[in-house]
């Protein structure tokens, strides 16, 4: 049986595509059987994300609808054998799923993969409690920022009311990323720290990723940012990876970058 | 002549079973301890045993002089079980932007209330954590830390977060148009 996450947040646009690829990509590196599944009906784009848009042929609710078999509609990655991807479809609307369905699917996806990720649609959205409804574990990604986590809040309370899991009586786990910390404004008061947002959502922290320029244009070309060894936010995310594979590794706070003179340079021309 | 005066409340009932009445009168007998009970019609000697036994005061068929009649509601076996049930509620997870909680009775949240949920409760609040949400009480007191966000409506009156200035203050009701805040405690409590 695979472990069934979640990746949610309150509002759109924080980061759960990008986490949801470069996650899904470590944990295949880390030798694991992942398959990523877009449930962001009508927006998808961890295709792109993954540089697989083109080989999209068939969707998740085609699989549901049994016009396709789960065979023909997952799609390997180029860059490891051990990573999946189901796409969303892009023509039906969000009112296409149905309960029974999604527990089919995701029931035949845990029989053949470790890690199933599913990336969801903002929590205001319908189709976000269909992607809750059987997750185990829930990633909840939330930006430094008022709005983001009093809606991430909401999202959590959501999913602690409508999951199949507690409503069966279990707790579903809940861990937390924060995503686009700028630490030069964290250390000067103007962005909220980690520990507030901890306090605030009580819930466990997985992982704490900088502000990147750089994973703009890994998502642009398709290649996550996880790959790019020089990239803070990348070491991030492998870091994240390695947690839920069951390493030990310790939380990270992104820092201040000192530039030395060749970085100043750098910066300039670039 | 020396006299007193005294106001009592009396709990009026006609009896057809004595089995049901006695097992009532037993399960609320907290209740009922300091009641004077008034039973119309006959009563069998089972009755007045039991309530001899009990220690209970009553009387039988007896016109009442005019007085206020309260709420009679509890009367009924079945709904006073209901009443019980709803008295009290222990919150011990956070409570999250967008959940309300309606309540009959007093609530007790250990963990934080936070911004954009809402509790309405009939009975009494005790706050423990950090209030960022809102509250709505017509209970005789609410127990909540200082507090900038919170919306507090109590009795209809929106209270000044100005006013909750310590650790802990206290809300409370003495009549409509007397509302007191006072302090419980002026700092965090120490836990040894
Ligand atoms: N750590 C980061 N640094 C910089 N930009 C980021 C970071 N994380 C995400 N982004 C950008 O933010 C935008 C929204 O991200 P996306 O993953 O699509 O969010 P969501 O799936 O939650 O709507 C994208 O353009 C993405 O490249
Ligand atoms: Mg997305």
């Amino acid at each position: 049986m695979g472990m069934i996450i979640a990746i949610i947040s309150g509002k759109g646009g924080v980061g759960k595509t990008t986490a949801t690829a470069n996650i899904g990509l470590g944990i295949a590196l880390n030798n694991r059987r992942c398959v990523v599944v877009d449930f962001d009906i009508g927006q998808r784009n961890l295709d792109m994300t993954l540089g697989l848009e083109n080989r999209v042929v068939y969707d998740m609710i085609q699989v549901m609808d049994e016009e396709a078999s789960l065979r023909q509609a997952l799609i390997k990655s180029k860059i490891s054998d051990n990573l999946y991807f189901l796409a969303a479809s892009q023509t039906r609307d969000k009112t296409a799923l149905d309960s029974l369905k999604i527990k089919q699917l995701i029931e035949d996806l845990s029989s053949e993969f470790e890690y199933i990720l599913l990336d969801a649609p903002a929590g205001i959205e319908s189709g976000y409690e269909h992607t809750i409804e059987f997750a185990d574990t829930a990633i909840v990604v939330v930006n430094p920022e008022v709005s983001s986590i009093r809606d991430s809040d909401r999202a959590i309370g959501v999913l602690d009311s409508k999951s199949q899991k507690v409503k069966d009586g279990f707790d579903v786990d809940k861990y937390l990323i924060i995503n686009r910390i700028v630490p030069e404004m964290v250390e000067s008061g103007e962005m909220l720290s980690s520990d507030d947002i901890l306090e605030i959502l009580s819930i466990k922290l997985l992982g704490k990723v900088a502000e990147d320029k750089g994973v703009i244009d890994a998502s642009n070309q398709g290649v996550p940012i996880i790959l790019n060894p020089k990239s803070m936010a990348g070491a991030a995310y492998r870091r994240i990876a390695d947690r839920l594979c069951g390493d030990n590794v310790p939380i990270e706070e992104p820092k201040v970058q000192k530039r030395g003179l060749v970085g100043r340079l750098k910066g300039m021309f670039s | 002549m020396k006299s007193n005066q005294y106001s009592m409340k009396v709990f009026e009932t006609t009896i057809d079973d004595d089995n049901k009445f006695i097992s009532f009168m037993s399960t609320n007998h907290e209740l009922f301890k300091n009641h004077l009970i008034l039973i119309q019609g006959n009563i069998s000697k089972k009755i007045s045993d039991y309530l001899n036994d009990q220690s209970l005061k009553y009387i039988n068929n007896f016109e009442l002089p005019r007085v206020k009649k309260i709420e009679t509601k509890y009367i009924k076996p079945q709904e006073v079980k209901e009443i019980k049930k709803d008295h009290f509620k222990i919150l011990t997870a956070p409570l999250r932007s967008g959940q309300i909680v309606k309540y009959n009775g007093d609530v007790l949240i250990f963990d934080r209330i936070n911004s954009g949920s809402k509790i309405i409760t009939t009975g009494n609040i005790i706050a423990l954590n950090i209030v960022n949400g809102d509250i709505d009480s017509t209970g005789d007191f609410i127990i909540i830390p200082n507090t900038n966000q919170s919306n507090i409506v109590f009795h209809g009156i929106k209270i000044d977060n100005g006013l909750l200035k310590n650790k802990l203050n206290k809300i409370e009701y003495i009549s409509i148009d007397n509302i007191t805040i006072s302090t419980i405690s002026k700092k965090e409590f120490i836990w040894v």
